[in-house]
């Protein structure tokens, strides 16, 4: 989730910086470099979140299901749960890249 | 099923209390305000935190009582500004915050199994500070000069030019003062969590109270930095003329929005999570079973806590901020609504799944799930911007947040408080009155703040005093002015409830709820020192796993049942396992809290009257004592007693070893230093790209290599703090001593060079709000290196008292941290304010 911060972080923080200085024309809607950048980003992101819920996933069913692991199976199992909320939150937090047009 | 731990035959329960408290035991009369013990340092902090909650509903009454008709002149604008202000200002600041820090630091080391905070003196200090701090701003009220801007105080109508009385400035310097508390208070609590624990509480058995509280203590490490660097800038710009956030000279009041909503968001999650970790304590009690979905409830929180910093601009939806930049905002606030929604079902499938037995705490808690999820549901409404738009700034905000805010945090309170009150003073309260309460309470919330919803719809504005006739608003604001006097007859009747209940209830039972977690094993009410011994714990449920705990506790039959040494002792576990790793020792009384506090409590007087050479005399002696009290550490007698000797095998006391709490304090205040540091840093590339006509010179002010030499000479003193600690861990302190003073040399010279690029840099402040960034970063990296430096030069007389030596290697590791963060702020101050506008600057 710290990494989700940083990724927000830089996308609110980059746009506003690109509409400073360099904004992309309005004519173009929601099809210009800025979007694309915020999207592809954003996919990078979420695939990455998401390959790490996954390891962590399969760390969790690799601990012995016994109770000296209980406490290494709440961290991987909590782990990735966090990854997949990161997934899902950087996937929704930048789906109006697709429709809105940036700096106006 | 929790382990026995029987490591010592059964002792006589009299002899070793009598053992125990001679240790642990608070002084009698006036001495007792050098207690430090956290049972006794909580009770402080709820108290005057419940007393600041009932000035400050009083100030909401006569709020209530000025809007009741329109037209009234019972109210001025001015009273009626003043009132609003303090009345936000102090239910957010001081009752919400402190007084759930006051009931976690009572809970916390019982239920975790531990005899105290980490931190005593530190918590002692957070409590002087806080009713110190909330004297002073609370008297602005009785000098009719309280501030008047808003709880938020948005520039410029809190710069001098539109609030130039001292109403700003005690709001500014008061709450300030009073952040040090809760800052305090959360670094105590968060490494109280990871490192004070009973024997074998791994993370996954942790009580679900604490993880709220940890996660919330670390939401405060990082989230109060921003509006304390806020305030500091706006009292600068007050008092001295520094421009931030005026846009004729280069600032932007909406940078005060940032740094304010940066914190403002999150501290609201960071006023809910306690709550919430409240409701899921008692939620299983009452259903007679285990918490459904534990690690759900413990990911939902961690996820609130994180996705919470990424929604304050749904504060700013108004201030024409791009659409794609606010939909960000939008679709993150809609968000944190899922991880809310898989705790509320959790609880729900608590209830659901267990045998429920209702009682008043769960009066409150039910009262919480109805009016939580209502508030809940307007912020969803909220999140959508168009909607935003149409009722920002009405009244409809002012009822979605008391939803939240009273349904979220003092429903949940209250009901926290009748389930605790039985421990808190071994008597029960009054059902009926309890049950009177309850209901008046309810009823007088709902139809004050329903209500409301519909005034702000019909569209009047927040914040104004008075209202035409015939708008719409007359019945809605009777409505909502006589049933909040149903409200105050309710909080009346649960005070009264409270205050009869010392002298009149029913002595209660041991564990009278039939509760599972470990608080109620520690005496109701509760003993000084919680546990004449420290269990294993290897279960959630510690009291239904094993319901002779509490017998087995007092018999001294599990660790460290002795306190003949005279040393306050508990267990220090690693963080993640709760595999016991040392022996924490604990200081006991003292006055250093008392007078660092008056000190500071000082300072802010000085602050306040404008008494700046008096102010600097003050500050110089507050530090002075800070590092007097800092002396008292580690193996000087004042802090630990005996040499440990008689501790279990392979056990050793923390400061015989490199780690301890110490360690991960400074660690978590580097943390909160990091994180106003990265908001100033915020603040200047914010100046520079987004403010219009905010460009840079190429040619920086600051020159291009005098901070690189300045980063030179802390990362060289770093480096010979860093090899002396390598070698103490080899086994070596030859040339410790010379290593320290070495590095105190480097720094003054790093200081040194500080003051030189100041003095060379012909900056402007008052002038230009870049130059007063740049001025404000080289007085920040010039504090910290002093402080560096100062840390440094003490350890090396320590070393020469043999207070810091190889069987006492703990603190210069600890000292490094300073120098770690110094070098690197340093180095991003080179990097960003030095090289980056030679990249991207403007050719002057």
């Amino acid at each position: 989730m710290t990494l989700w911060l940083v990724w927000f972080c830089a996308t609110y923080g980059g746009v506003a910086v690109a509409c400073a200085v360099a904004p992309p024309s309005p004519a173009l809607g929601p099809l210009n470099w800025l979007n694309a950048t915020v999207l592809l980003l954003a996919a990078s992101s979420t695939a990455a979140f998401g390959f790490a819920a996954w390891v962590s996933a399969r760390a969790a069913r690799r601990v012995p299901p016994d109770l000296a692991g209980a406490g290494q199976r709440f961290i991987a199992r909590s782990a990735s749960a966090l990854y997949a909320t990161a997934a899902f939150s950087t996937a929704l937090v930048a789906l109006p890249a697709v429709l809105l047009t940036p700096c106006a | 099923m929790t382990e026995r731990t029987t490591t010592a035959p059964p002792r006589d329960p009299a002899t070793l209390h009598a053992e125990f408290e001679a240790v642990w035991g608070n002084p009698k009369g006036w001495r007792a305000l050098s207690a430090v013990n956290h049972t006794s340092v909580a009770r402080r902090f709820m108290v005057t935190g419940a007393v600041f909650f009932v000035i400050a509903g009083l100030l909401g009454m006569l709020l209530r009582a000025q809007l009741a008709q329109p037209g009234q002149g019972f109210m001025g604008a001015a009273a009626y500004n003043q009132a609003f202000t303090m009345h936000g200002t102090m239910m957010m600041f001081l009752f919400a915050v402190p007084i759930q820090q006051g009931l976690a630091a009572y809970l916390l080391p019982k239920m975790l199994g531990a005899r105290d905070m980490v931190f005593p003196r530190l918590g002692a200090f957070g409590y002087w500070c806080y009713l110190f701090g909330g004297v002073i701003f609370t008297s602005s009220l009785l000098l009719g000069l309280a501030p008047d801007a808003g709880w938020f105080m948005y520039t410029p109508l809190s710069s001098d030019t539109y609030s130039p009385g001292m109403g700003a400035d005690f709001w500014l310097l008061g709450i300030t003062f009073i952040e040090i508390a809760t800052m305090a208070a959360a670094i105590d609590i968060a490494v109280s969590i990871l490192r004070a624990r009973a024997a074998g509480m791994g993370l996954h058995q942790l009580p679900i109270f604490a993880w709220s509280m940890l996660i919330t203590s670390l939401m405060v490490i990082v989230g109060f930095p921003p509006l304390i660097l806020g305030s500091i800038l706006l009292e600068l710009e007050r008092s001295a003329g520094w421009a931030f956030f005026d846009p004729t000279r280069g600032g932007d009041a909406l940078l005060w929005q940032h740094l304010f909503w940066l914190f403002g968001h999150p501290e609201v999650y960071i006023i809910f999570l306690p709550a919430a970790g409240v409701v899921s304590t008692l939620v299983p009690v009452f259903a007679r079973r285990p918490l459904v979905g534990y690690r759900w409830v413990v990911v939902s929180m961690i996820g609130t806590g994180f996705i919470s910093f990424g929604l304050w601009v749904h504060h700013m939806f108004a201030v024409g901020i791009p659409a794609l930049s606010q939909a960000f905002f939008a679709m993150a606030s809609m968000l944190v609504a899922i991880p809310t929604g898989i705790q509320l079902f959790a609880w729900i499938a608590t209830l659901w799944a267990g045998r429920p037995v209702w009682s008043v705490p769960m009066l409150w808690v039910c009262g919480f799930l109805v009016i939580f999820v209502a508030g809940g549901l307007t912020g969803v409404m909220l999140a959508f911007v168009p909607f935003n738009w149409q009722v920002h700034d009405t009244h409809f905000v002012v009822a979605h947040f008391h939803y939240v805010l009273i349904g979220g945090m003092l429903f949940p309170l209250i009901g926290g408080i009748y389930y605790w009150l039985p421990h808190f003073s071994g008597r029960m309260p009054s059902e009926q009155l309890a049950k009177t309460g309850f209901w008046l309470t309810f009823i007088g919330f709902n139809g004050t703040f329903l209500v409301m919803h519909w005034t702000g719809l019909l569209g009047m504005p927040r914040r104004v005093y008075t209202y035409d006739a015939g708008l719409g608003w007359d019945l809605p604001n009777l409505v909502s002015s006589v049933f909040s006097f149903v409200m105050a007859f309710g909080i009346a009747t649960l005070l009264l409830d409270l205050a009869l209940h010392w002298r009149h209830g029913r002595k209660a039972p041991l564990n009278p709820w039939h509760a599972d977690t470990l608080e109620w094993a520690s005496g109701t009410p509760p003993l000084s020192y919680n546990f004449a011994s420290l269990p294993r714990i290897a279960t959630r449920h510690p009291l239904w796993d094993t319901p002779a705990l509490p017998e087995t506790i007092a018999a001294g039959q599990h660790a460290l049942p002795q306190a003949a040494h005279g040393r306050r002792e508990t267990l220090g576990v690693d963080p993640v396992s709760g595999r016991v790793r040392e022996v924490i020792h604990l200081p006991g009384n003292s006055w250093w809290p008392l007078v660092a506090g008056g000190m500071l409590a000082l300072l802010c007087l000085a602050l306040l009257l404008k008494l700046y050479l008096p102010a600097v005399a003050v500050a110089l002696a507050a530090v002075a004592v800070l590092l007097r009290w800092s002396w008292e550490n580690g193996v000087h007698p004042g802090a630990v007693a005996g040499e440990g000797h008689d501790l279990p095998q392979g056990l050793k006391l923390h400061s015989r070893t490199f780690d301890g709490p110490g360690l991960w304090g400074m660690g978590l205040t580097m943390l909160a230093d990091a994180a106003l540091y990265a908001s100033l840093l915020f603040g200047w590339l914010y100046l520079w790209t987004v403010v219009p006509g905010g460009q840079v010179p190429v040619e920086s002010p600051l020159g291009t290599w005098p901070l690189a030499a300045v980063t030179a000479l802390f990362a060289a003193g770093l480096w010979t703090l860093r090899r002396a600690v390598r070698r103490l861990r080899a086994g070596s302190d030859a040339g410790l001593q010379t290593h320290l003073w070495w590095a105190a040399g480097l720094g003054v010279a790093g200081c040194a060079g500080l003051l030189w690029v100041q003095a060379h840099a012909a900056l402007q402040p008052a002038l230009r709000a870049q130059d007063a960034v740049l001025s404000f970063t080289l007085l920040f990296l010039l504090l910290h290196g002093a402080l560096a430096s100062v840390l440094a030069a003490l350890q090396a007389l320590r070393v020469r008292r043999g207070h810091v030596s190889l069987s006492a290697p703990y603190e210069p590791g600890v000292v490094a941290m300073v120098w770690q963060f110094c070098t690197v702020a340093t180095a991003l101050a080179w990097a960003l304010m030095a090289l980056l506008p030679m990249a991207f600057g403007a050719p002057s």
